[in-house]
């Protein structure tokens, strides 16, 4: 016979294994796969912390790579059975990971709404567009963006060029390029001390696909017709790399030998004064150098035709996985992170794309955020493509010949062989 | 008493032919069935048969980065094996500073990849090093990693660098257990350099000499770090060689089987090309 002490302390022994084993059972922790960025880290972990102190059941787990590597190794993670909860993923790469079964689908509930229609009216006009495939929702917008011209003022000023008037913008490529001419430096050898203009080298077929998708938009160049068969090698994207990304070389302006390549910060040379106008994000300012922070000004990038302007839109989403185990759970966090749209804005530099974000006050704080919220209703998205990787290193490899001399045509016939050979293969 | 001895002997040897099963079998065969398969890691495979060997002869990547390959690996393999050979004989004749040369040279086969490649990217770096040296004497810089036609020819310099010092020490392994006597006979009756060279040290390292050919080949047609950290195949896949082009087509292409024939070629190609020079330097002298 037990004692009444001892039955107590077993009746509290049971009911603590019971309180226990229930808030293990509702615990739930979120793994977080990111892109390399270090100011979007650390307002998601900032983020993570202010939902865990409202769930203490859920806690994180964070882990960011390089935009390039990011993908292979969240694949493989993937294909191993060992998916993270909520993952980054650029909107180009939804029809492939929605056809695969990878992504889940939005949880409206989650998010507080009762249909998608709903919570497109939360959000700018397309700003959820590239995130839906076959009417369903797969993403939240964490960074709804497009490209605008970064120039430097005080560079221009050396030169005498005043760039906080609009008028001296440069409004074509042309105007780009003399610009980048009046502006450069040279040391006694010819050797460049600073660089007027430059694209991006170096980096994946997804970084130069941002720099120069507009320019072909504006040239009236697509990489697929409707059949699906290659056009890059078209006399329309042959006239707009010759006039841009091939001119920048053969004017002596830039080049892939003068590029600083830095996979977290693809921007380097802007970033650290070495450069006076670049092509970027409004995410780029968080990662300038002090002196360049407070000496920049954004125009709307050139245009062939101003009557028609033509420009970038793409969405590097948060989405959740289909492998997830807390799919709610991670649905309702990315509401709860997305919706802080001035937040991420101001920490970040990310737009979420919430209807009314360019009136925000953070808007109003970020310098350029009127020209970038112009700039996306011009906006295009990428060509959808199940071997878009492929595609997209296949014109990589075409601008890093045209780089070495060979002719566009040539270099562009070559990417259309290569793209029309990995469809056939499908 | 044989029997009971036989069972035991392969108790013992058991541990290392699980390991070689599991490790090295085992995947080598399963990439031979994916080859026969479409496969893309998220869905199951879905047989093909011979197609992902006979788009091959059409696949301009692939014969590209054949190309690719083998240009790398005879430019690597050859003046690395001269190299190692003569530095290898030469600290064979050292007294006490050799254990300390030694040391030196086979520094750089203990530093870790990634991290000598780093070092090399920026000594390649337009504004490195390599491009100061140069100006000082009045040469123009090279754009060594973003040029196709000098890309290569960095990673050929760098792995001359990196392969001589592991097989320094293998031919002065070779060198060290060489018969004394037969030099002081040739030395005795008159003989030059040349001649010792080519009628006693030749014929007597031919098994170093196998042994090191076969290793650098194998390890040249299995290069992948450098290329990887220094260009990443490129620029316009100018150094893409076969491993830069079977791990990009599975993990950022997922065509695990596209992936798994190149592999199965590169390591018919390694096995046939080790076979042959194995022939050719040792076996044929038996024949």
């Amino acid at each position: 016979m037990r004692s009444p002490k001892t039955k107590s302390l077993l009746f509290a022994a049971t009911m603590a294994a019971i309180g226990l084993s229930a808030s293990l059972a509702s615990a739930a922790e979120l793994k977080i796969w990111h892109h390399t960025y270090p100011p979007a880290e650390d307002f998601i972990k900032q983020k993570a912390a202010e939902y865990s102190k409202l769930h203490p059941d859920v806690t994180f787990q964070f882990q960011s790579d390089p935009h390039g590597d990011y993908e292979v190794k969240l694949l493989a993670a993937i294909a191993a059975g060992e998916a993270p909860d909520l993952i980054n993923v650029l909107d180009y790469l939804y029809p492939k990971f929605v056809s695969k079964g990878i992504l889940a689908e939005a949880n409206l509930p989650a998010l507080g709404v009762k249909s998608l229609a709903e919570l497109e009216d939360l959000y700018s006009p397309g700003a959820l567009k590239g995130l839906i495939i076959d009417g369903k929702l797969y993403g939240l917008p964490e960074e709804l963006n497009t490209f605008a011209l970064f120039m430097n003022k005080a560079h221009f000023a050396e030169v005498g060029i005043d760039v906080t008037d609009k008028a001296n913008w440069p409004k074509t490529w042309d105007d780009l390029f003399t610009l980048a001419k009046k502006v450069q430096k040279k040391d006694d050898s010819g050797n460049f001390t600073r660089l007027g203009f430059n694209w991006v080298f170096g980096l994946d077929g997804f970084w130069y696909a941002m720099e120069y998708w507009p320019i072909l938009n504006q040239y009236g160049c697509k990489v697929l017709d409707d059949a699906g068969k290659a056009t890059i090698n078209s006399p329309q994207c042959v006239a707009a790399f010759t006039d841009t990304w091939q001119r920048l070389v053969k004017d002596g302006i830039g080049g892939p030998d003068y590029a600083t390549v830095n996979p977290v910060n693809a921007l380097q040379d802007f970033s650290d004064g070495r450069q006076s106008m670049m092509m970027a994000g409004i995410w780029s300012p968080p990662l300038f150098g002090d002196d360049v922070k407070k000496n920049y000004v954004v125009a709307p990038i050139p245009q062939k035709d101003a009557s028609n302007p033509q420009t970038l839109l793409y969405n590097y989403s948060m989405t959740v996985t289909a492998a997830s185990k807390n799919q709610e759970e991670a649905w309702r966090f990315l509401r709860f992170l997305t919706s802080d749209g001035d937040g991420y804005l101001r920490h970040t530099g990310y737009v979420t794309g919430l209807k009314g974000w360019e009136k925000s006050d953070a808007a109003k704080d970020t310098i350029g955020a009127d020209i970038f919220a112009d700039q996306l209703q011009y906006g295009t998205y990428y060509w959808r493509s199940l071997t878009w990787n492929e595609e997209g290193k296949a014109i990589k490899d075409a601008i890093e010949q045209m780089m070495q001399g060979t002719p566009v045509q040539e270099a562009l016939d070559q990417a259309a062989k290569q793209i029309d050979f990995v469809r056939s293969q499908q | 008493m044989l029997q009971t001895r036989k069972h035991l002997s392969l108790l013992f040897i058991a541990p290392a032919l699980l390991y070689l099963a599991l490790f090295q079998l085992y995947p080598i065969l399963y990439a031979v069935y994916i080859s026969f398969h479409k496969y893309d890691l998220m869905s199951p495979p879905v047989f093909t048969g011979l197609s992902n060997y006979i788009r091959l002869a059409s696949d301009e990547q692939f014969l590209r980065s054949l190309w690719v390959t083998a240009f790398y690996v005879a430019w690597t393999i050859v003046p690395v094996i001269g190299l190692s050979f003569i530095l290898g004989g030469l600290l064979s004749t050292l007294g006490r500073s050799r254990s300390v040369w030694r040391v030196l040279l086979y520094l750089p086969s203990i530093l870790p990849f990634v991290s000598v490649a780093l070092v090399w990217k920026l000594m390649f770096n337009q504004r490195g090093p390599i491009n100061d040296a140069l100006n000082t004497v009045g040469v123009a810089s090279i754009p060594w990693l973003t040029n196709g036609a000098y890309a290569p020819w960095a990673l050929i310099f760098m792995s001359w660098w990196h392969a001589t010092s592991y097989y320094t020490i293998i031919f002065l392994a070779g060198f060290l257990t060489l018969p004394r006597d037969c030099f002081e006979a040739a030395r005795l009756d008159g003989a030059k350099l040349f001649p010792m060279l080519r009628y006693i040290t030749l014929p007597l390292m031919r098994p170093t000499i196998a042994l090191v050919v076969v290793l650098a080949t194998v390890n040249g047609l299995k290069a992948f770090v450098f290329q990887q950290v220094l260009t990443d195949g490129g620029p316009a896949n100018a150094t893409q060689i076969l491993t830069i082009l079977i791990y990009k087509t599975a993990f950022s292409y997922l065509d695990m089987g596209r992936a798994s024939t190149y592999s199965i070629v590169l390591f018919a190609g390694i096995l046939l090309m080790s076979l042959i020079q194995i022939w050719l330097i040792s076996g044929r002298k038996d024949a």
